[in-house]
């Protein structure tokens, strides 16, 4: 069966753009430049062709084929066909490869570093290319059956991005997701301090998608949400949200949906007016309650503003002290919380043998560790590090555009979500290393652990393929042994 | 001296083929459930597993595990712990503890016919009932101290990840049994014995472990937790508290928690000799496990070891007692004394001075008399719990009516004795004086319409 188990990130796929040999392709660097302003651009004609296209996209071939010119060992330092990278100092890509894998899945003991194992082929991987099951996406069942690419996940013009990963997985028409179920009208309902509770009045469900996180917190027996985190936009400073279900005096009811098409997350924060396109507002239902916190600076503030939806795909946070209120406008969705490149050698971010089970710090330490401007209600640009949990505290949201139901907060396993199939689940939120998130189980790409034994051998729930591993990074559930230590 | 069991899995056993249900792999997740639903549709079948793949889903654990899977989901589960299974928690151990998959067959316990439904309004229990689902959350978590929250989920008991078949074990003898190896790793209440009183520390079974099998049992059954209210119509349904009754320092009491107070030579006979029903061969040193009386109902012919798995799961005798024991119904006149009544004291006891007229295993002359020669002696009615009731031959609780101790008694006697509220007292007087063991006692009391006014007996 095709699968498409975890749209997990930490990998390495640099989109090629047909430069073959010369210089390895790094991501936001090489053909994936994301600079502005060369009006002489050659880079263009890598992939494209303005009349002989090939594919969509004015690709000048398949899309998958493309990005293996490079990605295959033979441009780029990362071969996402074999999950190596070739870089000095490298070892196994993080998240495998499409075709084999060199992780050592033999252990995961207590998080410790492992040798570079073997190449082997794997035993599971996401489809690119190909339709395949994207495990807890649509509003029931077991998953929805969706057609990944490359760049589903990755921006190949660059966005500043690790990885060059895009704020939110997308492809446009290749990504094909259940139609969208809008949100008609969110009205504030209280303001606490710096929080501000919005209740959502309508009976439909409605989406949105991922960039920061969002808390939806319940306060009344009408309260219902599925157990989702939603995201929103921030500007370039602090708009959060986290999910917190157990709040809910019932945690039932609701639909999960998607936003179709996938609008990029964006937000303009104009001194007093901020519009927001919201993500992953999954399952969001009539009587919920929204609340949002640490907006900042003050002159963001929404005290006492209103957050209306405009369109399925985002809504509007006006400030009504101001009595105004703004649309549209656009801003590079979670920069702010996904590393980026900025000074920072490709090097600092191979996962390489030694530092493989630390999934968040990206080797960001001491003089590495990334920045990124932060621009003030003023217009002050400043130069503000990048904490090494900024990466893992996004990333299960992430994943969570399509695998939606699997996501789950603290208190998750003992609370029924209402959803048959995923009714109890593990936490998967958590921002911190070595704590529960996608990518501390499972990789991106494709793994080469082998599944054995008598229960881990045998097909899951949802799948019922015998010996899936699930994109899992150790060899039968030695993933759980990671943190379980039993 | 050291007990321990001399059971164990035979070769043979062990190396079985392993019969699996379908269905019951597909609920551990051990078959696609297109086997299941197939299995579901036509007639019965099993998956015939070698035992030499068989890997004990109850660990130990390498560090890429494989047993996991047999019980969890990481995300699709279907009850709290994240279980492959819904609640309650039995319907998942009960996929392998059928008869079909792990040789320890749990579910046939809660299954059988013959069991009498549990009913709190007369406190009669047949079960730990984990067939239900409950209020469960983690043992591993205090859910018992000082609140009423009375239920039993399996792992209330057992912890999944730890189990063995070690079997429980008293040395040197004396001091307490030790938790049997499907108790490992299970939460419960360390006990600090003052005189007449009790200090509980939990225990959270992991970090802390349990030492002594009672440490378990305690957990519920103990004043750490919140009992149920007394009955003041029906003292013989009162739930007490074990802590309390068991507490060494108390003047008598079967000994669970440290040896007994009675290490007299007729005490000594009366363990080793012989009964229809004896399974333990404790000494007056030795001390006793809480599952020795209180375990599932025995096959006719099993003989367990003391240190054997023996699990309180169900028993068709009430209390979930292992044999037989008549205490509140009184004998109806006529009725003639017969061994099986009290075949639970024979586990341990001879029969001899309650069967027979021989006083060589008793410090007490009168057991014989009491049980077999007032057949016709008094006209009240047949309820322990009613004074002035008994009309035939006596039983066992009648004067000793607490069993587990006389530590929540008024008079405090030694040999277990606390009188049943049948029995009345005279002239205002309800008394045993007892100056030793065998030699000059004398009671005060009316029972079964007879007075005795200080009388002495051999």
């Amino acid at each position: 069966m095709r699968r498409l188990a975890f749209l997990g990130v930490g990998s390495a796929v640099i989109l090629g753009l047909g430069v073959m040999g010369a210089t390895p392709a790094f991501a936001d660097n090489g053909p994936h430049v994301a600079s502005a302003g060369n009006t002489t651009v050659d880079r263009c004609a890598g992939c494209h062709r303005a009349h002989t296209a090939q594919a969509s996209y004015l690709l000048k071939q398949d899309q998958t084929l493309l990005c293996q010119t490079c990605h295959t060992g033979l441009g780029a330092s990362t071969d996402v066909v074999d999950g190596v990278s070739t870089a000095t100092g490298a070892g196994a890509l993080r998240g495998g490869g499409f075709m084999k894998a060199t992780i050592n899945t033999t252990s995961g003991i207590n998080k410790l570093s492992i040798a570079v194992g073997p190449s082997q082929a794997v035993t599971s991987k996401h489809d690119v290319g190909v339709a395949g099951w994207a495990w807890g996406g649509g509003a029931t069942g077991a998953g929805t059956n969706i057609t990944l690419q490359c760049g589903s996940c990755h921006d190949p013009h660059g966005n500043g991005n690790y990885r060059i990963l895009r704020p939110v997985p997308t492809d446009g028409a290749a990504l094909v997701l259940p139609a969208t179920v809008g949100v008609t009208s969110v009205t504030q309902t209280a303001v606490s301090g710096t929080t501000y509770t919005y209740a959502v009045v309508t009976a439909a469900a409605n989406t949105f998608k991922v960039t920061d996180p969002v808390s939806f917190v319940g306060s009344g027996a009408a309260d219902a949400i599925i157990g989702a985190t939603v995201g929103t936009v921030t500007d370039s400073t602090h708009f959060t949200v986290s999910a917190k279900s157990i709040n809910f005096a019932s945690v039932t009811g609701g639909v999960v949906g998607y936003a179709d098409p996938l609008a990029i997350a964006s937000a303009v924060g104009g001194g007093v007016n901020v519009t927001y396109t919201t993500l992953n507002l999954h399952g969001l239902t009539t009587g919920q309650k929204v609340t949002i916190t640490g907006l900042t600076p003050a002159g963001l503030n929404v005290t006492a503003a209103v957050i209306s939806v405009t369109s399925p795909t985002t809504f509007t946070v006006a400030n009504t002290t101001a009595g105004t209120s703004t649309t549209g406008g656009k801003l590079s969705g979670i920069a702010d919380a996904l590393p980026v490149a900025g000074g920072v050698g490709d090097l600092q971010r191979i996962y390489t043998t030694t530092n493989y089970w630390a999934v968040d710090d990206h080797n960001y330490t001491g003089a590495n560790v990334p920045v990124t401007t932060a621009t003030s209600s003023t217009g002050v640009v400043t130069s503000v590090a990048i904490a090494p949990t900024a990466f893992i505290a996004n990333i299960s949201q992430w994943c969570s555009t399509c695998h939606t139901r699997v996501m789950a907060g603290s208190g998750a396993w003992n609370v029924n979500s209402g959803d048959a199939t995923f009714k109890f689940k593990h936490r998967s939120q958590n921002g911190k290393e070595y704590s529960p998130n996608c990518i501390q189980c499972h990789v991106a790409h494709g793994t080469n652990a082998a599944m054995g034994g008598l229960s881990s051998a045998v097909g899951t729930e949802i799948t019922g393929t015998a010996g899936d591993s699930f994109l899992l990074r150790v060899d039968s559930r030695g993933t759980c042994n990671m943190c379980h230590n039993l | 001296m050291t007990r321990q069991s001399r059971q164990t899995v035979s070769p043979a056993r062990a190396a079985a083929v392993r019969l699996f249900s379908v269905a019951a792999l597909a609920a551990a997740g051990l078959v696609a459930p297109a086997a299941a639903a197939s299995a579901a549709s036509g007639a019965p079948s099993a998956v015939v597993l070698p035992a030499a793949n068989f890997v004990s889903p109850h660990g130990p654990y390498s560090t890429t595990s494989d047993q996991c899977a047999s019980c969890h989901r990481a995300h699709t589960t279907k009850s709290s712990a994240l279980l492959v299974d819904s609640a309650p928690q039995s319907k998942l151990c009960f996929s392998c503890h059928n008869g079909l998959g792990s040789t320890l067959n749990v579910a046939t316990q809660y299954s059988n016919p013959d069991l009498p439904p549990n009913d709190p309004t007369t406190a009669s229990y047949y079960t730990h009932d984990a067939t239900k689902p409950t209020v469960h959350i983690l043992a591993s978590s205090d859910e018992f101290g000082g609140v009423t929250n009375r239920h039993t989920e399996c792992s209330d008991c057992h912890d999944p990840h730890e189990g063995s078949m070690v079997l429980s074990t008293s040395s040197p003898d004396g001091t307490p049994w030790t938790p049997a190896g499907p108790n490992t790793g299970t939460s419960g209440l360390a006990v600090t014995n003052g005189s007449g009183t009790q200090a509980y520390t939990f225990l959270d079974g992991t970090k802390q472990p349990i030492t002594a099998e009672y440490q378990l049992c305690l957990k519920c059954h103990s004043g750490y937790t919140k009992l149920l209210p007394k009955d003041p119509a029906h003292p013989s349904r009162d739930s007490l508290d074990a802590g309390a009754e068991f507490n060494p320092t108390g003047t008598s009491f079967h000994p669970v928690e440290a040896a007994g107070t009675n290490a007299s030579p007729k005490m000594a006979l009366s363990l080793s000799g012989a009964s229809p029903y004896k399974l333990w061969n404790l000494t007056t040193s030795s001390t006793v496990r809480c599952t020795n009386c209180h375990a599932n109902g025995l096959a006719t012919g099993a003989t367990p070891a003391a240190g054997d798995d023996l699990a309180p799961h169900a028993s068709t005798n009430r209390g979930i007692l292992l044999r037989n024991y008549r205490d509140r119904g009184l004998k109806p006149n006529g009725e003639v004394y017969a061994d099986a009544d009290f075949a639970l004291c024979y586990l341990c006891h001879t029969n001899e001075p309650f069967a027979t007229s021989s006083t060589t295993a008793t410090n007490f002359g009168g057991h014989f008399k009491h049980l077999n020669q007032i057949a016709t002696t008094g006209s009240g009615g047949l309820s322990i719990d009613t004074i002035g009731d008994g009309q035939g031959n006596a039983i066992c609780s009648e004067c000793h009516f607490r069993t587990h101790s006389t530590a929540t008694t008024t008079d405090q006697y030694r040999g277990l004795v606390a009188f049943a509220p049948d029995v009345e007292a005279v002239n205002g007087v309800l008394s045993w004086t007892s100056p030793g063991a065998g030699s000059g006692d004398t009671c005060t009391l009316k029972c079964h319409g007879k007075t005795h006014n200080a009388l002495s007996y051999p």
